[in-house]
This record gives C-alpha cells, sequence and structure tokens, in this order.
C-alpha cells in the first residue's frame, strides 16, 4: 500500500483497516490498534471477521465485544479492489446522545467564557472610562492596581483558552528534562504569595529531599499552579497543604484544601471539559483547569484523581512515573 | 442623597463600580454576595436608594437574593448587572456588562439624586 495512503490512514481520528480480497486484514491504524487491543502486526494477515465479527460488533483481543457501526468503503489500489473498514464505537443513538451532549457542553462553555471575560473587562471599562473623565488629574494608584489586575485577568484566561485549543489539536509538545519536583512547587509556590496573603489563607509545604522526574517543568508547574489556584477558590480560606512523596515507581503531589468538598456523585466528571459542579459555577473560571492538569499529567504516562467530601475538603493527588529520570 | 448598595462577588468589579460612583459624588457601599447584602441592610440606619445587584454570586445568587429583599425591604429599587444578555425577573432595572460609566452615572442620578 502506497506510504501517504497509510500516513493519511494513521492520521485519521477512527479506527479504519484496510481488508483485502480474501478478507484479510492488510493495514490497521494506530487507533484500531488502541480499539482492539492488538498490536498492528498482529492483526496483518488475520482475517477481519476476527475483530469485527458483525457490521454491528467490534471483538477485542482479551474477547469482550462491544457495540460498534462498521461502514465499509471500496478502494482500488494498484488494480486492486480493497475495503477500508472505518469502526465507530457504540450504536448511532448513543452516538447521537454524545454528539447532542457535546453540543450542549460548548454552548454552555461559549457563555461561561463570554461571562468570565466580561467581568474583567467591567472593571478595565469602568476605570479607564472613569479616567478619561478627569484627563488632567493625576491617576489614582489604587485605579491603575485595578487595572492591572483586570489585564491580569484577561491574560490568564485568554492563556487557559489557548492550552484548550493546543491540547485539543494535540499540539501539546513536551519538552521534558530531569526536574527536581521539590524545587519546581517552591517556585510556583512563591508566585502565590501576593495571592494567598490577600486571601490570608496559609499554604504550607512538606517537600522531602530531592525527587527527580522526567517532565516538561512548564507544563508541571502549571498543574501545580492550576491545583493551588482550585485549593485557594474553594478552600474557604483554610490552610492549604502541598505535599510529595515517591511510591515505588511515581512520583505523588498531593495538594489538600480544608473547603467545600466535593459530593462522591462529581468526583468523577470533574475532570473532564467544560464540566463543572453546578454549585460551584457561581465561583467564576472556565471549569477548564482539571481537564488541562489530566490532559498534562496523562501526556507524562501520569494520573490525576481526587478524595474529597462536602464539607470537609479535598485532596487532588498528582502522580508522575519515575521512569527515565536521573537520580 | 440617597446611598448606593453594590452587591458584587467579584472583588475588582465590586471595587471599581464603589470606587467610580463615589467620585462622581455618590454615597455607595458594598456587599460580596446576597446573605452579606442582607445583613448590611439589617444592620443600615438609611435604607440605599438603590441596591445594583451582580446576577451571579456564590452562596446567594441575585434571583434568590431579589425574592427576600422583595418580602423584607419591599421599597428599594433593585438593578441588575449582568454579563448575560438579559436580567432577572422582578428586578427594577438591568445593565449589561462591561458596564459603561456614563450608563452608571444616569442610573444613579435617576435613582438616588
Amino acid at each position: 500500500m502506497p506510504v501517504h495512503l497509510r500516513a493519511s490512514l494513521d492520521a485519521a481520528p477512527d479506527a479504519m483497516l484496510v481488508i483485502d480480497e480474501h478478507g484479510r486484514i492488510e493495514h490497521a491504524n494506530a487507533q484500531a490498534e488502541t480499539l482492539f487491543g492488538y498490536a498492528a502486526a498482529e492483526l496483518v494477515s488475520s482475517l477481519a471477521e476476527a475483530v469485527i465479527p458483525e457490521r454491528a460488533h467490534g471483538r477485542k483481543k482479551d474477547g469482550t465485544e462491544f457495540p460498534a457501526e462498521v461502514s465499509l468503503g471500496p478502494m482500488k489500489v494498484g488494480g486492486r479492489a480493497l475495503l477500508i473498514a472505518t469502526i465507530h464505537v457504540g450504536t448511532a443513538r448513543q452516538r447521537g446522545q454524545e454528539a447532542e451532549h457535546a453540543i450542549r457542553m460548548r454552548d454552555e462553555f461559549l457563555s461561561i467564557a463570554s461571562h468570565e471575560l466580561k467581568t474583567p473587562l467591567t472593571a478595565l471599562q469602568l476605570q479607564i472610562e472613569s479616567l478619561l473623565r478627569r484627563p488632567d488629574s493625576p491617576p489614582n494608584p489604587a485605579k491603575l492596581r485595578i487595572i492591572h489586575r483586570s489585564l491580569e485577568r484577561l491574560g490568564a484566561l485568554i492563556n487557559q483558552l489557548l492550552d484548550v485549543s493546543r491540547v485539543t489539536s494535540r499540539r501539546l509538545e513536551l519538552e521534558k528534562e530531569n526536574v527536581d519536583l521539590g524545587n519546581l512547587i517552591r517556585g510556583v509556590a512563591v508566585q502565590f504569595d501576593d495571592e494567598l496573603a490577600r486571601a490570608k489563607c496559609d499554604l504550607r509545604l512538606d517537600l522531602p529531599a530531592a525527587i527527580h522526574v522526567s517532565c516538561d517543568p512548564l507544563r508541571i508547574e502549571q498543574v501545580i499552579t492550576n491545583l493551588i489556584t482550585n485549593a485557594l477558590k474553594y478552600g474557604s480560606g483554610n490552610a492549604i497543604e502541598l505535599g510529595l512523596a515517591v511510591t515505588a515507581t511515581h512520583a505523588e503531589v498531593r495538594v489538600r484544601d480544608h473547603g467545600i468538598g466535593i459530593a462522591a456523585e462529581d468526583q468523577g466528571r470533574i475532570f473532564e471539559r467544560f464540566e463543572r459542579v453546578d454549585s460551584e459555577r457561581s465561583h467564576g473560571g472556565f471549569g477548564l483547569g482539571l481537564w488541562i492538569v489530566r490532559q498534562i499529567l496523562e501526556s507524562h504516562g501520569g494520573t490525576i484523581r481526587v478524595s474529597s467530601e462536602r464539607g470537609v475538603g479535598s485532596v487532588f493527588t498528582a502522580s508522575l512515573p519515575l521512569e527515565g529520570a536521573a537520580p | 442623597m440617597k446611598s448606593i448598595l453594590v452587591v458584587e462577588d467579584d472583588p475588582l468589579v465590586r471595587e471599581t463600580v464603589v470606587q467610580v460612583l463615589r467620585e462622581e459624588g455618590f454615597e455607595a457601599f458594598s456587599a460580596t454576595d446576597g446573605s452579606d447584602a442582607l445583613d448590611v441592610l439589617r444592620r443600615a440606619k438609611v435604607l440605599p436608594g438603590l441596591v445594583l445587584l451582580d446576577a451571579m454570586m456564590p452562596r446567594m445568587g441575585g434571583d434568590e437574593f431579589l425574592l427576600v429583599i422583595r418580602r423584607a425591604f419591599p421599597t428599594i429599587p433593585v438593578v441588575v448587572m449582568s454579563a448575560h444578555v438579559k436580567g432577572l425577573d422582578h428586578a427594577d432595572g438591568f445593565m449589561a456588562k462591561p458596564l459603561h460609566i456614563d450608563a452608571l452615572i444616569s442610573l444613579a442620578r435617576e435613582f438616588c439624586s
């Protein structure tokens, strides 16, 4: 099969198989490997019906079957008549519901985003119009401080939007280096000094001797920043504890707050994009911070998890593999 | 001249609206959400001539506050400020965010001069 055809199949978002005249798989793209649990080399030359026994079902390597829709398209390559099979997971109805949910989430997100952007914009507009009313008097420093903070807030919101677009379009390229996590955390914590003082909130660090991981330091700083920001936002002004520990295979960063907590039924979806717990909607922000955290950690081979109790507080644990780091 | 109570959870907007109103010669004070505003009103010696109310706030939001204030202080007019396209039912007016200073000043004059 021509190289460029292979490349375009591999770039496709769906699982796809190229099937020859005898019903045998000639090529399986990376998404098909992930979906069926086979390596491409195992799939090639086996009968397509081993993994797609019917048009409405797929079968994984471990034998489990799943509802799917398989669409077949004929293709001529070098005079041979081949078939391209595209496998969509789920029934048409399920996918319709997922699509509707995605559209609803997107619309809601746009409404939240415009609301969030208009808030600092309101402060900016009023302050600047008020300065323009008295062009000859020297500007009051308190006004300039509010203008500056509003600009910073707008900048942070716009950066978050850019992050989402980068992560969504898979442009999150990691520049990994050997990083001392404790040092990195101290560096992030210092940036919160003013904000913590304003909120009269303590940030307690518990950082043992050097723990090294191989990671993109800017991205992991962003993870820590997002977790501290959330702890401040939902921590009701109580002290925040930030600890670092190691297991046999992973470094774990724990951020504990003693705030409003998250109900058990909501804990599963807080890492999804545009999801925010309803009762927290009025706390501001895009509802994207934890989703970004999860994407960054997963792109490092790590994870994020939460344990929380309503009214008691939350512990977020970001875990990064120790593998590949120099001691 | 009657005073203005600004009910807004966002500190930048709250400080700004109060500051701008004071610079224009109005007496303005603030609360951070609906329940804080009710405390402020219950303690006030003289009731304000206008409440400027943000629609979306934690603890007690704008719509719940509006229901309570209508029962507890039926004479105080309430104007909603919101980044959404419309205000709340039963409010006496609506100002879209981002606010313009001219609109804010004429509203303050209308209710408090």
